[in-house]
């Protein structure tokens, strides 16, 4: 990786300080940013994109996304990656990978889906909303110069998950469907080789773009952020319908679907709005899909609040129970006993976590091994 | 009306001095509430209290006796009234531009509110005192202004001492506030019309109510801006604390900066797995900043003899400990000792050794935290270590990626620590422990040993602890400390770039400063772009100077340019020295406002002392007054270094009784009779060079050179002063 030059130290400062001054007096308007002096723009990581369509005048709209941005010629969305280049639109992030980690796929967090397994994590710049309890805004809300990438072509994505012992690659970390050529691509190359994509998102997305993506994955967690469209819209700068008329899409593909809820103290953390969204995702979708309610930690612009009492997420987990889901979780409380799996109907526990390196799984055959019920998920 | 004498001007301008010492620290106190501490801030109080006095002085007085008598009257009513409207003003922006719940106003926010509320009272300490002058001359011919500069000073001397030791934790501001208007009303009443003199004692009734009106006012904003219900509030020497309670939680804040929540059984779950997977047999613990929660509560049920506890604000445990005890029960007082001092004061002075020193502080969102980051912090620690102790220092750490400005942050931390604990160990994840050993051969070879050991000791059983800090509990959780691409990828990162940056220290707090680069950074703040091309600042204040000099030199003559040019260079030196020297305090006791007036107040005595003498007779010439700054300065530099503690409070008056001389010294030389003339060019100069001095010492010297290195510029800007002196002048 490359690293931009530091710009506090002495000898950084004396360069930078002639050189300003000298642009100073030219009458420049002032100094392009480091990352804008230091890193390259390769050709490789610009591609043509996918779903969007020619306005006038050399716009186009992107139509990946409900923000449905009409794009003037050099200019980009919302999401920072997408650019109008000479009358077509292009990602400027294909194969630009800016973070990559191996995960335990419970850190995703994804309990019934190959538990136990590693999950090769990638990740790029840009994101479609503006949460501002953003884990990974350093990633989500740059554009992709400012940060420091590699580049791992499709056809090396898997190669790369293979080596490092992990079944699963999940585009994670940013919102991973601004990239969606590369997830098709790479998803394509990585089935050859027995691994299953899955994405980690905010589920803002036009239902098309998602029926194509999910059909080319294996799972999906999509993070349902709150069940009201004013915390969508000041909050996130989303639409909360938007994402509800994709998870009915998204389910409706037959992929296996996860939902994860961060329950934000006062924000989001309503009894009638977790019961309305509990009672929502078991009407349109299934009784099945695991709801994680994970606990809220200070992040980004939301330094100044505390966690979210765990009596909060417990109370949203008996709500959960009693809307009918069978597969309520709690998360980021390692140790609590409903971040492991009980049978729905014999009740008896059937994959124990602590933490999302220990996991212990009773699970034979995709069922109970107490009463025999076939437990939903993906298990081998 | 009859006219007003000249010993209640004189007592008017001893009461101003008084109020605008007291304002000017009230100021400092509540804006740093409203600023996270952040003394960043400080800087940019002390400018914009300069550009308000210049701004003020500026509107010529006119001459006639009674506009002019009344300028200084409600001069001095109204600066009571308005040092409680802008201290309070930081409360109602709050409710009039509501945050979201958690988050705070972006740092440039931030600077412009402390630049506002700053400016209407220094706009009076400047507005009333050409004035009096004026009145002041009429009476006594006296021409200089030496007497009402005197007696402000005189004032701002006794405002600062009462503040210091009388004032600061007995009354609040309206309670001060009140006071003083009642003696504004008082003296002015008494004089006009005594008849009316019932309405000074309103503000006093105002002053007996004060704590409950504070209160109510306070509450009122804080359950309009939080998440949780004010139960508590208080002001220590340190900062200003906040309790909210909110469900089954309690959570205190200091300077508006949430510090810890209890109970905190979860988060205090992994932590306390890792102290006890490497604790072993070591029974003699210190710990800071963890809180009254989990870890202290379940570490005190753990076969250890003794734990010292310290909390970053030394007087939090006793407004958090009743609340802790709701929820743990009593601690094991035979094991738990909480000595209630600063913890760097209590390893400088100490001999006690420790088996494990563990640091939990929040992050350095000012230079009072940043201290427990520094190369010296973790030197002390190492000190106290016993010969097999470990050392484990939390700090921020990243989820996934790190911008160059995280990266910095951690990497400036990473290279204090690394320095003074050479064999160590590091975890990964959004909180990063850094784990040190006085030698080698005392940590575990590898995680997968750890946690091994660990393992075999089958800790997990013992029904000591809580619950929830037991319950599933495996070994394997420990992994979530180590995961190894993310250890990895700091190593790629962090590794490299500390062995180039700067350590944290002390005397040079990078990781503070970065951390505000990184802060801003993440609010997108206009200041971000600021600080990262900072060159912009000096350079604007360069051409502005440039401009002001320009001028006079055309209006004036080269010996006007040269009279301002010293005393703009007198103005640069003595703010910049007066906030290095708050920091210094700061450093060494941890406190930030509780002496400020104190200090101020010295330096006022120091000023006024020297103007006074030097009025009297020149007992020095200009050059020889500059190599005597700057062998005060040495002499700082000296005490900077080696923390010859006693020479702190000597210096202060010693350093400003040579600033003072100055005024009357450039005054009186070059002969002449433009009495205004100079007056305005020096008076102007000496304020532009206080607002350059405090801006460029906070945003620049102090980043790049550290606190030996902006005293180290002032001595090389004095002997520059010298060098002209001797040879131009």
């Amino acid at each position: 990786m490359k690293h931009a030059p530091d710009y506090l130290c002495r000898r950084e400062f004396l360069k930078r300080g002639g050189r300003s001054f000298c642009l100073f007096a030219l009458g420049s308007a002032g100094l392009p940013a480091p990352n804008a002096l230091s890193q390259s723009r390769p050709e490789y990581y610009v591609k043509p994109a996918r779903m969007w369509e020619k306005l006038n005048d050399h716009r186009v709209q992107c139509l990946l996304c409900p923000n449905g941005c009409q794009i003037d010629e050099g200019e980009r969305g919302l999401c920072r990656v997408r650019k109008n280049i000479r009358g077509s639109l292009h990602t400027l992030i294909y194969s630009r990978i800016a973070s990559a980690h191996v995960d335990p796929i419970e850190k995703k967090p994804m309990f019934h889906f190959l538990p136990g397994s590693r999950a090769f994590s990638v990740a790029t710049a840009g994101c479609n909303l503006t949460c501002t309890f953003c884990q990974n805004w350093e990633l989500s809300q740059a554009s992709p110069e400012e940060l420091e990438a590699q580049e791992i072509a499709p056809d090396d994505l898997p190669r790369r998950a293979q080596s490092s012992g992990s079944r699963v690659i999940a585009y994670t970390y940013n919102e991973p469907t601004v990239q969606f050529e590369y997830i098709i691509d790479s998803s394509a190359v990585a089935r050859k080789y027995g691994i299953r994509p899955i994405i980690i998102s905010s589920g803002y997305i036009r239902p098309e773009a998602g029926r194509i993506l999910a059909r080319n994955l294996d799972a999906v967690k999509i993070d349902l952020k709150a069940f009201t469209e004013k915390f969508y819209s000041s909050i996130c700068g989303g639409s909360l319908k938007a994402v509800r008329d994709n998870l009915v899409s998204i389910y409706g593909t037959g992929k296996w679907l996860e939902i994860v809820v961060l329950v934000i103290p006062t924000l989001n953390d309503s009894a009638s709005e977790i019961r309305a969204m509990c009672a929502w995702v078991k009407k349109n979708l299934s009784a099945d899909v695991p709801m994680h309610f994970t606990r809220f930690r200070a992040m980004y612009k939301l330094q100044n609040l505390p966690p979210t009492p765990v009596s909060t997420l417990e109370r949203c987990r008996a709500i959960a129970r009693e809307e009918g889901i069978r597969y309520p979780y709690i998360g980021n409380v390692p140790g609590h006993q409903w971040e492991s799996t009980y049978c729905h109907r014999c009740e008896k526990l059937l994959i124990q976590r602590s933490g999302y390196f220990h996991v212990v799984n009773q699970i034979r055959n995709g069922s109970c091994p107490f009463c025999g019920t076939r437990i939903p998920g993906v298990w081998a | 009306m009859r006219d007003i004498a000249k010993g209640e001007l004189l007592l008017m301008a001893l009461l101003m001095g008084f109020s605008s010492s007291i304002a000017q620290i009230l100021l400092i106190r509540e804006i740093l509430t409203l600023c996270r501490g952040n003394e960043l801030i400080i800087g940019m109080i002390f400018s914009s209290w300069f550009l308000g006095i210049y701004w003020g002085a500026r509107y010529r007085p006119s001459p006639v006796k009674r506009t002019l008598e009344r300028r200084v009257l409600v001069s001095v009513i109204l600066m009571p009234v308005l040092t409680a409207v802008s201290v309070y003003s930081s409360g109602l922006v709050q409710v009039l531009f509501p945050r979201a719940a958690g988050s705070f106003y972006s740092i440039s926010t931030e600077v412009v509110l402390a630049l506002l509320f700053t400016l209407p009272v220094s706009f009076f300490v400047g507005f009333f005192f050409p004035a009096l002058v004026s009145l002041i001359s009429g009476e006594t011919g006296d021409k200089s202004g030496g007497l009402v500069f005197y007696a402000e000073s005189l004032g701002s001397f006794a405002g600062g001492i009462a503040f210091s030791f009388v004032l600061v934790d007995r009354a609040n501001p309206l309670a001060i506030s009140s006071l003083l208007l009642s003696f504004a009303l008082g003296i002015i009443l008494v004089r006009g019309n005594r008849r009316l003199l019932f309405l000074a004692a309103v503000p006093l009734v105002l002053a007996i109510f004060s704590d409950g009106i504070e209160k109510k006012m306070f509450a009122y904003v804080w359950d309009r801006t939080h998440t949780g219900r004010l139960i508590q509030h208080q002001r220590t020497k340190y900062e200003t604390v906040a309790v909210e309670s909110s469900g089954e939680t309690v959570t205190a804040y200091g300077d508006g900066v949430l510090i810890y929540t209890i109970p905190d059984r979860y988060e205090a779950r992994g932590i306390f797995h890792l102290v006890q997977s490497l604790r072993q047999e070591r029974r003699r613990m210190l710990i800071l900043g963890s809180g009254p929660g989990s870890l202290l509560h379940n570490l005190l049920r753990a076969d250890i003899d003794a734990i010292s506890y310290f909390d970053t604000d030394p007087e939090l445990w006793p407004i958090l400990h009743p609340y802790a005890r709701r929820f743990y029960g009593a601690h094991d007082n035979k094991k738990l000792s909480v000595p209630g001092q600063d913890l760097r004061h209590f390893l400088k002075n100490s001999r006690d050794e420790f088996d494990m020193i563990i640091t939990v502080p929040p992050q350095p969102d000012n230079i009072m935290l940043n201290r427990f980051y520094t190369r010296e912090f973790y030197a002390q620690c190492r000190g106290h270590l016993t010969s097999r102790g470990i050392f484990i220092a939390g700090l921020r750490g990243f989820s996934n990626y790190m911008s160059n400005d995280l990266r910095d942050y951690i990497a400036s931390i990473y290279a204090a620590f690394s320095r003074e604990f050479p064999v160590h160990l590091k975890t990964s994840g959004d909180t990063i422990y850094l784990i040190g050993a006085k030698q080698r051969g005392i940590l575990p070879e590898s995680i997968e040993a750890l946690i091994a050991a660990y393992g075999s000791s089958a800790p997990a059983r013992d029904n000591r602890f809580e619950r929830e800090v037991m319950q599933n509990f495996s070994p394997d959780e420990l992994k979530m400390f180590f995961e190894r691409t993310q250890l990895d990828y700091f190593d790629s990162v962090i590794a490299p770039r500390a062995r180039t940056i700067d350590a944290n220290r002390d005397l040079k707090p990078g990781a503070y400063w970065k951390n505000i680069v990184f802060t801003a950074f993440k609010e997108q703040s206009a200041l971000h772009f600021v600080l990262r091309n900072f060159v912009f600042i000096p350079l604007i204040l360069l051409v502005l100077t440039g401009a002001a000099l320009w001028d006079i030199r055309r209006k004036h003559g080269s010996v006007a340019l040269l009279k301002g040019l010293f005393m703009y260079l007198t103005g640069f030196i003595s703010i910049s020295t007066m906030i290095v020297l708050i920091l210094i305090y700061q450093n060494s006791q941890g406190i930030v406002y509780y002496r400020i007036s104190l200090i101020s107040a010295l330096y006022m005595l120091g000023l006024a002392l020297g103007g006074f003498t030097f009025n009297q007779k020149r007992i020095l010439k200009l050059p020889v007054i500059f190599i005597a700054i700057a062998a005060a300065l040495g002499s700082m530099l000296i005490f900077v270094v080696h923390e010859a503690g006693f020479l702190y409070w000597t210096l202060i008056p010693v350093f400003s009784f040579l600033c003072g001389a100055l005024f009357p010294l450039l005054f009186a030389s070059g002969g002449g009779t433009e009495y205004y003339t100079a007056a305005s060019v020096l008076d102007s100069m000496d304020h532009f060079g206080g607002i350059a001095g405090s801006l460029l010492t906070v945003v620049l010297v102090l980043p790049l050179l550290g606190l030996q290195g902006a005293i180290a510029l002032n001595i090389i800007l004095s002997l520059s002063a010298w060098l002209i002196a001797v040879f131009r002048f």
